[in-house]
């Protein structure tokens, strides 16, 4: 095994323990990027001059005494919409290139002090919303997408390029890259991760997200974001919890809510492996029953889709008029057309999302998670675009927290994966319940 | 643009095509008219939901609180 093929769990110990050299860890990533890059392209901008610097400063400090911090030496990529100090945020977007940041936003200081290290930016897709093609591949089939948006993130973990990275996911942009590339996410409950100094697209939507190989380190990674951010208005301020904790045990066989509607508009493969990993999920002990939306899927994504678009639309509408011709053509209608979306209309959606809410809630707290499959569709040829993020809008609307685990591959040797659910700020018993369900499937080989 | 509940698809659609047309311009009206489908459906989606007159949900405006479900 080489140090690239660490999890970010182990890859801490090890360092912890002396066996392992931070420097030797991001030279190993640097190595396996300079031999993988050309057929993933999931960087923007490998900063290796910076994370070789901090890997050295983190060596010395190493030897003056034994580290504590979470996740001293591991590194981490982040989707180019974090604002990193010493770095561009280019978001995909021309006018952006070259202009380098002064300020680290929440999530890049949140790391770094817990000892992280910033190994550089990774693809997104053009602000971070859309289907807008990108020039990352999957590293499962170099003619398919990783997904979207958070493309680079999904693909450098897939990959092996780096043991964790960074997305954010305003309708599905974590766990459907996540799912595509074969590895595991978590997008924590709306607000339990800052989002000062990241690039908005629809600010009552955008949840920053991990991604990762192991429930184990989405535990870890958020053990290290889950603060207070007084900077974010939209910062939860919960009591400290230990997330990785939940993980060390994975307790009783959990009660999951299979859910019918995401089933039922599957593709048949999708479908298919999600009732084999359900079935699984039940012979392992699980008492797994269907369960259907209390609402019908279509209105949750009309009501979706109008917040969204009337938000984004806002975000762009002084910027668009001076620099037009450098969006991207699916971006570019989606902000014009929002743009013209009357305020009545989003008021009926705003309306509607709160008197749904309640409805949700009643629904997941029914059970001790809501499974499905994580996408509605395998990984789409990468020209068409990045695909269908309907099976995880419906829970960004609402805030849920959720997770992504790989569950078996397809006879293409393509990656399926389901979908856990639970309650809000219950990330907690979600990490449990993942941990369980993790451990009954055999863990996906490396792509490359 | 004036929305009401029972308003058909096709007169969103249109008043939509006019609000695009006025602010962009006609030459991006091709361009737009894929999300200006999509808008309508959704737009005429979310209005065929009855709701109570706004009076009489004084809380609309306010902040859900952390850990509130509305």
């Amino acid at each position: 095994m080489q140090p690239y093929d660490l999890t970010a769990t182990a890859a801490a110990r090890a360092i912890r323990a002396g066996e392992l050299s931070p420097v030797d860890l991001v030279q190993s990533l640097l190595d396996r990027i300079a031999a993988t890059e050309s057929r993933v392209q999931a960087w923007e901008h490998v900063d290796a001059e910076g994370a070789l610097s901090a890997a050295r400063h983190l060596e010395a400090k190493r030897r003056e005494r034994p580290p504590a911090d979470l996740l001293f030496g591991v590194p981490i990529g982040m989707k180019d919409v974090f604002h990193a100090r010493g770095l561009p945020t280019t978001a995909n977007f021309d006018p952006y290139r070259g202009k380098v940041i002064g300020e680290d936003s929440g999530v890049v200081q949140h790391l770094r002090e817990a000892g992280a290290v910033i190994l550089g930016k990774t693809v997104t897709v053009q602000f971070a919303w859309g289907r807008d093609p990108v020039k990352t591949r999957n590293p499962w089939n170099a003619e398919l997408t990783p997904g979207g948006s958070s493309s680079g993130s999904g693909a450098a973990v897939g990959a092996r390029q780096v043991p964790a990275a960074m997305g954010t996911q305003t309708g599905g942009s974590t766990l459907r890259p996540a799912c595509y590339c074969g590895i595991v996410a978590l997008k924590p409950t709306f607000g339990r991760i800052s989002r000062y100094g990241l690039l908005p697209v629809s600010w009552t939507f955008d949840h920053p997200g991990i991604m990762v190989r192991s429930i184990a380190d989405a535990a870890l990674l958020l053990q290290a974001l889950a603060r207070h951010d007084p900077r974010d208005p939209f910062s939860a301020d919960q009591q400290p919890e230990d997330f990785v904790a939940a993980t060390r045990e994975a307790g009783a066989p959990p009660r999951l809510g299979l859910l019918r509607d995401l089933l039922d508009r599957a593709d048949p493969p999708v479908r298919q492996a999600a009732e084999t990993a359900a079935e699984r999920l039940r012979q392992a002990g699980a008492d797994v029953r269907e369960v259907r939306l209390p609402v019908p899927m279509d209105l949750l994504l009309a009501v979706h889709f109008v917040i969204l678009t009337s938000e984004g639309g806002t975000v762009h509408a002084e910027q668009i008029r001076h620099f037009a011709e450098h969006y991207f053509r699916n971006l570019r209608a989606s902000i014009e057309a929002g743009h013209v979306l009357p305020a009545a209309a989003y008021v009926q959606a705003a309306r509607l999302r709160r008197r749904l809410r309640a409805q949700m809630v009643e629904m997941v707290g029914g059970v001790d998670g809501i499974i499905g499959p994580t996408v509605r569709t395998l990984p789409p040829r990468a020209e068409t675009g990045t695909g269908d993020p309907s099976f995880q809008s419906i829970w960004s609307l609402f805030g849920f927290p959720n997770v992504t685990i790989p569950t078996m591959l397809s006879p293409e040797r393509l990656p399926h994966g389901i979908q856990i659910v639970g309650r809000h700020f219950g990330e907690r018993e979600l990490l449990r319940i993942a941990t369980w369900c993790e451990r009954v499937f055999e863990p996906l080989p490396s792509p490359l | 643009m004036r929305l009401h509940a029972g308003q058909s698809r096709e007169d969103i659609r249109a008043a939509l095509n006019k609000a695009a047309h006025d602010t962009w311009g006609p030459e991006r009206i091709d361009a737009l008219a894929a999300l200006l489908d999509q808008a309508a459906d959704a737009i005429h989606r979310v209005f065929q939901e009855p709701l109570a007159p706004l009076a009489e949900e004084p809380d609309f405006a306010r902040p859900l609180r952390q850990g509130e479900e509305g």
